[in-house]
């Protein structure tokens, strides 16, 4: 049987200042908006949950539990298009091990970086 | 139907029961279905003794209690009304998901409302009992041992596939943004179902036989790798393509140990996804 990589040819970006690249995402919807504005709520309903679950998992040392939400943020994070976003949830899944203060560190970008990307999309300016 | 609907509201659950058995000619070998959920610590004790006195009315009735959702199907789709078939898949095929409460033993006795609470603790302890003895682990592992009547399922439906003209498509993925990412661009031109857990996923696969699966590798209740050594091993002709958001070499060799027919790092990206569909097409006009 044939095995093959299917390989992503995702756009960079035009504009990489902006939180959220929502090309690919259009791309997948296409240009649907009723679709988009259902994902975005998914999205900030998933992303509210897992950001609970990555305070919780610091607060009572869950490595398992932090590693987990990390990986789903990550994932979620990239499908949407915020990258940066994406990638400090890569950071945060490869920092399972890592002390209560860094990853209380991490906790704090990823909030932030949250935040940029909840505001970009609320403002509708995409 | 007997049985109107599962792990749904577990007084309504009861009260379907009670009025499918009130319906229900009296005959020897009468079954009662009812949903595990039903006895659980939730159900008013009010709703329980009224449901266990209907079935007390009735001296021929055998009780069985199931949370099986396969075997209502079984129910559903192939063996209604041979109650003899049914108790024989039930005794062979899930000894452990379920309880029998035999008239002849139990329900004559059933005269007070204390008994009836004593009924009800002992089925109680009963589910402590098999939620015991099953570790998570051994649910793990339960969970990729398919039953006969999950196997007689999958040919049903691989048997349909044959002559089905719609590609069908499973989406196994635990984040609800992915998931219906993916299946929005699939539902333009496919019959596509969403499966958040192994569980599930398992589920559609014996009941619907898809053609392609997009399989998320890291699931809640299990590894999308051995998820997928499954599906393989019971289905040769399902395309199988491991989704993830580790794009890591250990995942993409693994993948390829287990045959499976592609792998799509994440972010989902359209043209892949149609790449991948593709590639199904292709190696099914190549078989054709």
């Amino acid at each position: 049987m044939q095995f093959k990589v299917f390989y992503n040819q995702n756009k960079e970006g035009r504009n990489m200042e902006t939180p959220v690249n929502l090309d690919n995402l259009r791309e997948m919807t296409d240009g649907d908006r009723e679709l988009e504005e259902a994902l975005f709520q998914e999205f900030f309903s998933s992303a509210a949950e897992l950001l609970s679950q990555l305070t919780q998992a610091v607060q009572t040392n869950n490595t398992e539990g932090w590693r987990a939400a990390a990986h789903a943020l990550k994932g979620t994070s990239y499908n949407l298009g915020a990258k940066k976003l994406g990638d400090y949830c890569k950071i945060a899944q490869e920092q399972n091990d890592a002390s209560r203060n860094t990853k209380e560190e991490i906790l704090q970008n990823i909030s932030s970086e949250y935040e940029r990307v909840r505001a970009y999309i609320d403002a509708g300016e995409y | 139907m007997l049985v109107k609907s599962i792990d749904r509201d577990a007084e309504k659950v009861l009260m379907d029961t009670v009025d499918a058995c009130a319906r229900m000619p009296s005959q020897k070998g009468q079954i009662l279905f009812c949903a595990f959920s039903a006895l659980e610590e939730s159900i008013p004790p009010k709703v329980l003794n009224e449901t266990l006195k209907s079935v007390l009315s009735d001296q021929e009735a055998e009780c069985y209690v199931c949370s099986d959702r396969d075997t209502f199907i079984y129910w559903k789709t192939s063996l209604e009304n041979e109650h003899s078939l049914i108790i024989k898949a039930i005794q062979d095929n899930y000894p452990r998901a379920f309880l029998s409460v035999r008239p002849d033993k139990i329900f004559k006795s059933f005269n007070t409302s204390t008994e009836i609470e004593d009924l009800r603790s002992m089925i109680l302890g009963k589910i402590a009992l098999l939620t015991k003895t099953t570790s998570p682990q051994e649910q793990k592992q339960n969970l990729l041992s398919l039953s006969p009547l999950q196997s007689t399922l999958l040919k049903k439906a691989q048997e349909r596939r044959a002559t089905r003209s719609k590609t069908e498509i499973l989406v196994v993925e635990d984040q609800d943004f992915s998931r219906k990412l993916l299946m929005g661009l699939m539902q333009k031109e496919h019959l596509c179902y969403g499966a958040k857990n192994a569980a599930e996923a398992i589920q559609y696969f014996v009941e619907q036989a898809p053609d392609i699966i997009f399989l998320d590798i890291e699931l809640p209740d299990h590894d999308g790798h051995c998820l997928a050594k499954l599906f393989r091993q019971l289905d040769t002709r399902a395309f199988i393509v491991m989704v993830t958001g580790n794009n890591y070499q250990k995942d993409v060799d693994r993948a390829k140990e287990n045959g499976v027919n592609g792998f799509i790092a994440k972010p989902y990206n359209k043209q892949s996804i149609y790449n991948a569909v593709q590639s199904f097409l292709q190696s099914k006009q190549g078989r054709a």
